[in-house]
């Protein structure tokens, strides 16, 4: 210690000596021995003392909706603001349904993120205010709704009609400026300011910018505030009917930069699960302006979007089996009909521009062509329920709208049908939260955590998934069973770039994954790297690199690990964690690397095989499902990438 | 179906008595009740849950620099600071080291010693009224001076106090303004950080009865704030004021009660420095047998016992349980605490948790009350100001043993050729609790109830209830609690009385410390008396990893061991995370009174001396263990016949 500190004073020393006559000089130089004092160890023998890294992952829902939605409303979901923070933060709540509900596990943070076309109008209809009963049709529909039944049902569904085909009565349409939206607004800050505990739950202000490009493709961005009320209140959220809104993302970031620079807040915006956006996604044209995406839409894009939901209730949006035949994880509860409404259906060719793994494939075919990455975001999951309640725990499913509680019908009732397209109620997938690595559960650290992309996606369990990448990382790193420690201190997290190659290596990842407690065992952490070969073509490629039981199951000739086994017991809903990990922490070196093709490499952590909701369902109201009916589920976790720019 | 029966029945009995005074209202048609009873059984199966569904975890026996032995050994954290770090926060230690907690804790006792209470952050700091006395002013001056003289004061305050000549002058005497000060103190430190629903300060102290050495100590707790507990001041040793026989600490505990409306516990210190007198057959006091008052006294007052901390546990003795692999486990067994008497085989059997057992099923025969009826929690008795129970993180006994290259090289502490070496310190234990909710209130009542279970420090989940209905299918659900409550009791109560021919059946479950070792077995320990009451005790595997039967009772095979003891890791490549098992007592005999808990063993991993090696890059002598198999503890279930 003493040598080291002399040679670097010495060393330290000869140059202040040199500019020590100079303007920098600020005083005598002491002695090196009279500074040793000053230097003590910083290595602690606490093992958890001096740690200025993120230990800790924070749980939560970043795509909420409550009656304040207008669809959520109508689809029957009368719970407001409060029953969604009290239900977050682990309160039991009574559903609108009539039933007693209560999370397994609380979160650590919500936000709610109400649809900002039209926001409010349902609890004020179904209050019947005067301003409603005063327009005919607000009358006729307060009728229909206070007859209740079928007479109710067609009510709701004359609304959203109106909505989507721009009928809706003007005198009755909530938008920015009136005073009913303005007080909807202010009601969805209140709120968020009453629950929010700073180093106990955090309670984002947001809104979902609900961009449905015609005839129906799904473009929705949640808005989240880094801010309180006293800053989110000098302005309305975006919508997307004209005059006021815009469908094109490119007009959300003008509104977004506006309001940074009239209050000097912070937001961003995370796009909804690609899935039906019917290729709009991540598109390497811009379908605005029909011409090659140019270098100021990917700055300002990947400027305020630095994240993506890759898995929600209505499908997971990591991989897609046809764009990654050779994946066998990657059919994961898909949905790939259509757009949001059904009203266009899918085809192939679409796919790419939808799924997170390709889409960071694009993002480095762009940065070829513009020199920026507009698809650079890490990855969160979360549920876009729209019954206020954040669940995405299979036992303990309340589905994605009031409608779909549970029930011994929900299953084989479609959440979605345009003529003879539907997706049946057992296709929702009760998915998904959002990890976040970050120093303490407040506004500021976890909106700072997503800025930086240090996240995870999960399907549901709360699995730790530790993810870096470094040049130097060896295998005595992954024996210490701290991973946090010399994670930071030889790479960086997940969400980074890599350092600047040093040496003629290929790049090396510490990864680790620590079991839900509550939930499955895991079967293995493969790690996905996408890249361009020297054609810029896209490429990809997933190594199995740790999994449980290796006493029993080595890869096969082929490197394909064998399948963990399965002790689900559907008819009781149950399993035995007698196979698969508790913990996988293990290094691995990029063994294809090319220094000269750009790369990105994300963690897939799978757990073995679990009851699905359904299972717990079938259980649990005693009915037979369908043969279709998926029963098992392996639930998991996406890290947010690692990039590798030559 | 059901309800319409229920209804049906309850309107004929309500029919019944429709004349007489009882009925209130005319009774309405069945039909229109219906509603009044929706089902309870939730979709959501953690709604409408009344059962404690969360383990509190905390340490019930810390001391701070108002020790008069911790300040004297070093340490000059205060109650604030010991809060502070057990709700999570980062500080520096006694010895000027970063320290922080792996996982923050969820209540905390400060328990300083009641006897010169505060007396040495007052030296320490030169106040007026020590400097007026020669010997204060001494020992002030060679505190000043530091060094070997600083030592040289601990000793001979160490010494002054068990010699009783301590200097009346600088003694801090319950009725001295200088002992109500400190007592306020502790008070405004724990009423300061208690914070409902986040962490419970509890108020409390150490009653340290140790007449010739012998270990008697009690920690007193608080379900009351200060407003209650200002009103009295804590129950010391020293006569006149004070007493070292518990039945005088009974009686000031009631004394309490009866004043302020308040609640108290006691809770006994590990027995095994008592020299068998902490679970004792007849009164150590009077020499005389025990009579009921003194059994209903001690049960009342004493839930729970301290059956694991850093001076060694207190489960089992391998001489008491030589069938028992597991016995021998950072056992404390050369004298008492002083070591001014060495220990005999037949001090054992009135020192440790499981013959103390089964010593008071003998003495309910004899008095109709058993005096012994205690629950298990684990605690550090650390004097450091730091509840540190992590094997990686272990800053031991006392500020003369937090971490450094020497540690293990002094002993811990000595008393001629005798000494209790640095490594044989077991960095051990907590208190777990189930309570419905972290407040002093719901944690205190669910210390009363006993439903609680003590770990060497890791923090797994434990799950033990009793019932004569709980079959198989009970295990397979994955939610004990549910099923545990509704057909039985939870650890720490009664069997309830028995229906049918059957033997007890018990739902035991244990869902490992996701950042410790995984789960080596469960096993059930039963003590019973047989028809002559005679004292029996017999330990059943009911869980095994790795898919190892069990045969005579016992997993197949250990379990194994992946600890890499140079670079101080291990794997958890062997080993359960889990078990969810139902037992039924193949021995049971409806007529002899018997008592069951469950011990929940983990795989080997690292002992805090392989930490110490790896980090210090030192060679601890042979013999020094290097691996431990760390285990809980759960409140035991009885049964009389």
């Amino acid at each position: 210690m003493t040598s080291t500190l002399t040679r670097v004073l010495a060393v330290l020393l000869p140059a202040a000596a040199v500019i020590s006559n100079s303007a920098l000089a600020q005083d005598p130089i002491p002695p090196p021995e009279a500074l040793e004092g000053a230097f003590k160890s910083q290595k602690h023998f606490s093992p958890y003392a001096g740690r200025n890294f993120p230990t800790h992952v924070y749980w939560g829902d970043t795509h909420l909706h409550t009656a304040m939605s207008m669809d959520a409303g109508a689809f029957g979901n009368r719970l407001g603001l409060d029953d969604a923070y009290r239900f977050a933060r682990g309160e039991e709540v009574t559903a609108a349904t009539g039933q007693r509900v209560k999370l397994g596990r609380p979160l650590d943070f919500l936000v709610v993120a109400d649809h900002s076309d039209n926001m409010g109008f349902f609890p004020n209809l179904f209050a019947g205010k005067p301003e409603i009963l005063a327009d005919p049709t607000g009358k006729r529909w307060y009728e229909m709704i206070q007859a209740g039944g079928q007479q109710a049902v067609g009510a709701a569904l004359e609304i959203i009609d109106a909505a989507s085909k721009g009928t809706f009565p003007q005198s009755l349409y909530y938008a920015p400026g009136s005073a009913p939206y303005r007080s909807a607004w202010e009601e969805t800050i209140e709120a968020a300011e009453k629950y929010n505990e700073p180093g106990e739950f955090t309670a984002f202000i947001g809104y979902e910018w609900t961009s449905l490009v015609p005839p129906g493709n799904n473009l929705h961005r949640v808005v989240v505030y880094r801010d309180g009320g006293d800053k989110a209140v000098r302005t309305e959220p975006f919508t997307m009917f004209r005059p006021a809104g815009s469908t094109n993302p490119e007009d959300l970031w003008t509104v977004l930069q506006a309001y940074e620079d009239k209050t000097g807040g912070r937001l961003l915006a995370i796009p909804h699960n690609g899935n039906l956006s019917n290729g709009m996604m991540f598109p390497l044209v811009n379908p605005v302006t029909n011409r090659q995406l140019t270098r100021e839409y990917a700055e300002t894009r990947i400027r305020w979007e630095p994240l993506y939901e890759a898995t929600q209730i209505k499908g997971d949006g990591e991989a897609h089996p046809y764009l990654s035949p050779t994946d066998e994880f990657a059919d994961y509860e898909t949905w790939d009909k259509g757009n949001l409404n059904l009203s266009e259906l899918k085809t192939r060719e679409m796919l790419q521009y939808e799924y997170a793994r390709t889409a960071l494939q694009l993002g480095l075919q762009v940065e070829q062509q513009v020199g920026v990455n507009p698809y650079k975001f890490g990855m969160i999951g979360s549920t876009d329920s729209h019954t206020s309640l954040a669940t995405a725990e299979e036992e303990n499913f309340f589905g994605k709208h009031s409608g779909t509680e549970p029930d011994a019908m929900r299953w084989e009732h479609p959440v979605l049908a345009l003529g003879d397209v539907t997706i049946l109620g057992w296709e929702q997938v009760s998915s998904g939260y959002a990890a976040v690595w970050a120093t303490e559960n407040t506004r500021e650290a976890i909106f700072d955590a997503m800025m930086r992309r240090e996240t995870y996606a999960t399907t549901g369990p709360r699995m730790l998934v530790r993810f870096f990448g470094g040049w130097e990382f060896t295998a005595d790193d992954a024996e210490l069973r701290m991973p946090g420690g010399v994670g930071y201190s030889k790479g960086v997290p997940m969400g980074g770039d890599l350092p600047v190659r040093s040496g003629n290596g290929a790049p090396t990842f510490l990864v680790g994954a620590l079991k839900d407690p509550f939930s499955g065992n895991l079967d293995r952490i493969q790690i996905v790297k996408g890249w361009l070969d020297g054609r810029g073509q896209r490429h990809e490629k997933v190594y199995d690199v740790a999994w449980s039981d290796a006493g029993r199951r080595q890869p096969g000739p082929d490197g394909t690990l064998p399948p963990v086994g399965n002790t689900v017991d559907v008819a009781n809903a149950t399993w035995t964690n007698t196979i698969g990990a508790p913990e996988l922490l293990t290094v691995w070196t990029d063994p294809d690397f090319d220094a000269s093709q750009p790369a990105v490499y994300y963690a897939r952590v799978i757990e073995i095989p679990t009851p699905r909701w359904t299972a717990y369902d079938a259980l649990r109201f005693g009915i037979t499902m369908d043969p279709e009916v998926q029963m098992t589920t392996q639930e998991r976790a996406y890290t947010s990438p690692i990039w590798y720019t030559p | 179906m059901r309800p319409l029966i229920v209804l049906s029945t309850l309107g004929a009995l309500l029919a019944l008595g429709a004349s007489p005074a009882l009925a209130q209202d005319p009774i309405p048609p069945v039909e229109s009740l219906q509603d009044a009873f929706k089902a309870q059984k939730h979709y959501s199966p953690y709604a409408g849950r009344n059962f404690p569904t969360h383990v509190y975890w905390g340490d019930t026996h810390l001391h701070t620099g108002l020790s008069m032995d911790a300040g004297a050994f070093g340490a000059r954290l205060t109650p604030e600071d010991a809060y502070r770090f057990a709700r999570g926060e980062e500080l520096t230690s006694s010895t000027g080291q970063q320290v922080k907690l792996g996982r923050p804790l969820d209540f905390l006792v400060v328990a300083d010693h009641s006897d010169n209470m505060g007396f040495f952050p007052r030296l320490y700091s030169g106040d007026q009224d020590m400097l007026a006395d020669p010997t204060g002013r001494r020992w002030y001056e060679m505190i000043q001076a530091g060094g070997q003289q600083g030592v040289q004061v601990a000793v001979e305050v160490i010494q002054a106090f068990s010699d009783n000549t301590f200097p009346e002058a600088l003694a801090s005497l319950p009725g001295t303004p200088a002992y109500r000060d400190a007592w306020e103190e502790m008070i405004d430190a724990a009423d300061e950080y208690n914070d409902p629903g986040e962490f419970t300060a509890f108020i409390g102290y150490e009653w340290t009865s140790n007449t010739r050495g012998a270990n008697l100590h009690r920690v007193v707790i608080f379900r009351d704030d200060g407003t209650k507990a200002s009103a009295v001041l804590p129950f010391t040793t020293l006569k006149p004021l004070g007493s070292d026989n518990p039945r005088d600490l009974w009686e000031q505990m009631q004394a309490y009660e009866d004043k302020t409306g308040g609640q108290i516990l006691a809770l006994a210190h590990n027995g095994n420095l008592s020299n068998g007198i902490m679970f004792p057959m007849l009164d150590t006091f009077t020499g005389m047998a025990f009579d009921r008052d003194y059994a209903e006294t001690r049960a009342k007052w004493e839930p729970l016992y301290e059956v694991t901390q850093i001076k060694g546990d207190g489960e089992a003795h391998p001489y008491l349980s030589p069938n028992d692999e597991f016995a021998d486990y950072e056992n404390w067994d050369q004298g008492n605490l002083d070591l001014s008497e060495a220990k005999e085989n037949d001090m054992l059997q009135y020192e440790y948790a499981r013959s103390g057992l089964q010593i008071g099923l003998q003495l309910e025969r004899q008095l109709g009350v058993n005096p012994y009826k205690f629950g298990m929690i684990g605690s550090t008795d650390s004097h450091t100001g730091l509840a540190t129970a992590e094997e990686e993180n272990f800053f031991g006994k006392h500020s003369g043993t937090e971490p450094s290259p020497e540690r293990y090289k002094h002993p811990m502490a000595q008393l001629g050729d005798k000494k209790y070496e640095s490594w044989d310190m077991v960095s051990s234990g907590y208190a777990a609790v189930w309570a419905t909710e972290n407040t002093r209130e719901a944690i205190f009542d669910a210390m009363m109830r006993r439903e609680t279970y003590a770990t060497t420090g890791p923090r797994m989940l434990v799950r033990f209830f009793g019932g004569w209905e709980f079959t198989e299918a009970d295990a397979e659900l994955r939610m004990p609690g549910g099923v545990g409550y509704n057909k039985g009791v939870p650890m720490g109560g009664d069997l309830p009385v028995r229906s049918g021919n059957g033997a007890p059946t018990f739902l035991v479950a244990a869902l490992k410390d996701p950042f410790s070792g995984n789960l080596d077995r469960i096993q059930i320990v039963k003590g019973w008396l047989d028809g002559r009451g005679e004292r029996h005790e017999k330990v059943y595997d009911v869980a095994c990893s790795d898919g190892r039967s069990i045969r005579d009772d016992r997993c197949e095979r250990p379990v194994g061991n992946t600890v890499d003891v140079a670079n101080a890791t291990w794997t958890n490549t062997i080993g359960a995370p889990e078990f969810v098992r139902v037992w039924t007592d193949p021995d049971f005999d409806a007529s002899q009174p018997a008592v069951y808990y469950a011990r929940v063993i983990e795989i080997p991993t690292p002992r805090w001396t392989a930490y110490e090696a790896a980090r210090f890059g030192i060679t601890m002598p042979d013999g020094v263990p290097m691996v431990t198999q760390e285990r809980a503890y759960t409140s035991p279930i009885w049964y009389t016949p």
